[in-house]
Order: structure tokens, then sequence, then C-alpha cells
């Protein structure tokens, strides 16, 4: 960004400033936008993972210490961290009961309810979760299309801004003699600065949007 | 005014807060009108500033109008979850009424609120009225029927097969439901990619701006 404002304006301080502030911007906020987005994600197919795993080997070994083992052995390293500090007791159960707070999530609790059901009253415990299992399948399905869309539109605003900016470098590249002699009328650079600050306002109006869009399905 | 009260209330939002916001503004609008009405000697600035006033109303109405929108379709979204939880307790042997009490610990505060009614009044009235009640606190059609479905599951008995015989019913509720949000994020992003376009037409002024200024120096010999 420095060097993009540098470039077209001349002025270094300016430059400097919109460059700090973009800076502390993308460290601070943008990242903690960005990494919330990917984590949602993660944290939902996480889930319905380990959900699927454990009814899976349950209905099959019928042994919920089995079937806890076999949902742990392929997860994420956060995950492996979480389960090692906070559920490391002896009772299977409450290891399982205590990740509801890791996966914070509506279906994990029902899970819970269906197992809670199905140690009391026994049964088919992938009978038992049929419908839970759609709903997950359901909601990663709509997790997929929207990251899909996401991606795409991400493309596309970026393509976008990218002939934007292309025609302001070419303006500053390929008539560089009248781009300078339209610098000479002092308003012309500030007219610049705000260009990058529309710019850079619409840029966090989209990583803001992109990060809503999961939110939407995530209640 | 009192409209618009009406929405702040749906949205459930702090009446105060949302007045206060609304009146500082139009103060604002009011100082610099009449600052600039004096200064500049020009007194049919006032009539624009009631004007302001006005389109400032309209906007914020407008956007509480939007927020709405997007809470009603939120709402239908937790429905679908809501009713694939209900499937899962019908399922597992509950009946209609217990199953709706075990849901009502996982849905949001608003959909809680709605739930309780919808159980407090199904213990006073062994009707639909209750269903169809609650039925309207949703704009989708298709959520009626599902309910009419669950009522009747009530009186028929909630058994297995009962269920699969309304499954294309739920499951043109959840697809009904995916279209509509996945529309609106579209939709929600094809407004945001017009901000590279307005980048653009800035872009132009100002070339367009430079070279007018440029000619008209040329023009008079600076």
């Amino acid at each position: 960004m420095f060097i993009l404002i540098y470039l077209t304006t001349g002025i270094f301080l300016n430059s400097a400033i919109a460059g700090i502030v973009v800076f502390i911007y993308s460290l601070f906020f943008a990242k903690k936008i960005i990494k919330n987005y990917f984590d949602k994600q993660r944290n939902v197919s996480e889930c319905t993972n380990f959900i699927n795993t454990l009814i899976i080997s349950l209905s099959i070994s019928n042994s919920l210490e089995m079937a806890y083992k076999d949902a742990i052995t392929k997860i994420s390293k956060k995950l492996d961290k979480y389960i090692k500090s906070y559920a490391k007791s002896l009772d299977v159960l409450e290891n399982i009961n205590s990740l509801r707070v890791y996966f914070k999530s509506k279906n994990y609790d029902i899970f819970l309810n269906i197992l809670k059901l199905y140690l009391n009253n026994g049964g088919n415990i992938l009978e038992m979760s049929v419908n839970l299992q759609l709903e997950l399948r359901r909601k990663e399905e709509l997790i997929n299309s929207i990251k899909q869309i996401n991606n795409r539109k991400t493309y596309e605003f970026f393509t976008l801004w990218a002939f934007c900016l292309a025609i302001l470098l070419f303006c500053k590249l390929g008539l560089s003699n009248i781009y300078a002699m339209m610098q000479s009328y002092y308003l012309f650079n500030y007219e610049i600065l705000f260009f990058f600050g529309f710019m850079f306002f619409s840029f966090h109006i989209f990583i803001c949007n992109i990060s809503n869009s999961l939110k939407k399905v995530m209640q | 005014m009192i409209k618009l009260k009406n929405k702040i209330n749906v949205l459930n939002l702090n009446y105060k807060k949302e007045l206060i916001k609304i009146i500082s503004i139009s103060l604002l609008i009011i100082i610099g009108t009449l600052y600039f009405a004096y200064s500049l000697k020009k007194f049919y600035l006032i009539v624009i500033g009631i004007f302001a006033i006005g389109v400032q109303l309209e906007l914020f109405s407008f956007s509480y109008d939007k927020k709405i929108s997007i809470l009603n379709k939120q709402n239908e979204t937790e429905f679908v979850a809501v009713l694939n939880y209900i499937k899962t307790y019908l399922h597992n042997g509950f009946n209609v009424y217990k199953s709706l009490e075990e849901t009502i610990q996982y849905v949001s505060p608003w959909m809680q609120n709605k739930l309780g009614t919808l159980i407090t009044e199904i213990d006073k009235d062994k009707s639909i009225a209750p269903f169809i009640n609650f039925a309207h606190s949703f704009e989708s059609s298709i959520i009626e029927q599902v309910l009419i479905a669950l009522y009747l599951m009530i009186e028929n008995g909630s058994n297995d097969e009962f269920i699969i015989r309304f499954t294309p019913i739920f499951n043109q509720l959840e697809n009904d439901n995916k279209h509509k949000l996945i529309k609106q994020i579209e939709s929600k992003f094809d407004s945001l990619n017009l901000l590279p376009v307005v980048g653009s037409a800035i872009i132009t002024l100002l070339i367009i701006t430079g070279v007018v200024g440029l000619i008209g120096g040329a023009l008079n010999g600076l």
C-alpha cells in the first residue's frame, strides 16, 4: 500500500502514515477476522468428523472407550492440545462432555443428549442419530456452498480492484508527463489519497462480509 | 414515528438509544443548515435542511426494514435446524410435545421465547391454533405446512411412518431455505462488487478533472 501511494502521489509522509494504518489494521483486525473465519470452518468440520466417527465406531464396537479412541486419532493440533489440557479424565463420557466447550455447537449438544439416551436405554446408536447426521451433512453442505461463493466473489473483487489500480498505474507510468502536470494541482494528490481510503474501506467491508456469511449458518 | 417504534421493538433494540441517535443527527442537520443559511444569507437552505431530516428518517426506517428482513431469514434458517432437532427426538420415541420441550434448550433466545409460547398455548388449547400462531412468526408459507404436519403428528401419533410421509415437506423447507440463504449471500457480494466499479469511476473523474484543469490552464496561458 505504501509503495502504491508513494508511487502515485509522491508524498512520503502521507504514504508512510497510510502504510502504517494499513499495516496495523492487517496485523490486528484483518488477521483476526480471517483467522476466525477459518477457525469456524475447521471447527464445524472437526465437530462433524468427531461425531460421525464416534457414532460409527460405537455402533461397531459397542464400546465408548474404543469409539472415543477412534474419534481422536485423526484430529487437529488445536483439538489435540485441548484434549490434553481439558479432557484428560479417566472417565471417557466426562471427556466427551468437556468437548462441548471446544466445539460450541448445538449439534454437539444434541449428540450428547442422544449418547446419554443410548447409554441409559440402549438401542442402535446409528439408527438413533440418523437425523442428527442428516443435519450435520446439511450444515456442512451449506458451508461448502458458502465457501465456494466466498472464493469466487473474492477472486472477482480483487480482479476488479486490480484493474482499477492498473488504470491509475498506467496513467502514472504511461502518461508520466501529463500525470506530473496534474499533480501540480495540490488537490489532485489528496483526491488520490481519498481513492486509496475508499479502497481500504471497501476491503474492510468485504472481509467483514466474508466473516458474516458463515455466521448465518452457525446459529 | 409509531411505525419506527414498532420496528425498533421488533429488532429488540433499545428504543431510547435509537431515538437519541436519530435526534442527534437531526440536530446536527438543523444546526448545520441554520449556520450555512445565516452565514451565506440563503434562507432556502432551511427547506433543504427540513427535506434532509425527512430523508434521514426514511433512511433509518429503510435500515430497520432491512435488519428485520435479515432477522426473519435468520429465524427461518434456525427453524430448519430446530426442525431437525425435533425430528431427532421424534425418531428416538419422544412425542411432539416432549420433543419441543427438549429442543428449547438448544435454540436462540428469540426461538426460545416463541417455542415457550407454543408449548404454553398447546397446554391450554389442543387445537391447531397454537401451531398456526407460531407459524405466523415466519414469512415462509412452507413453515405453516410443516407445523400443520407436526400438529397432525400429535393427533395421529408420531411414529416413523408418519415422519416419512411428511419428509417431502421437510425437505422442501430445507431446500427453500438453502436457496434463500445462498441468494442473500450472493446478492450481498454482488452489491459489494460495485465498490471497485465506484473506485474506477473515482479514478476516471480524477483524470478528467486533472485534464480539464490542464486544458483550462493552457487556455489561460498558465
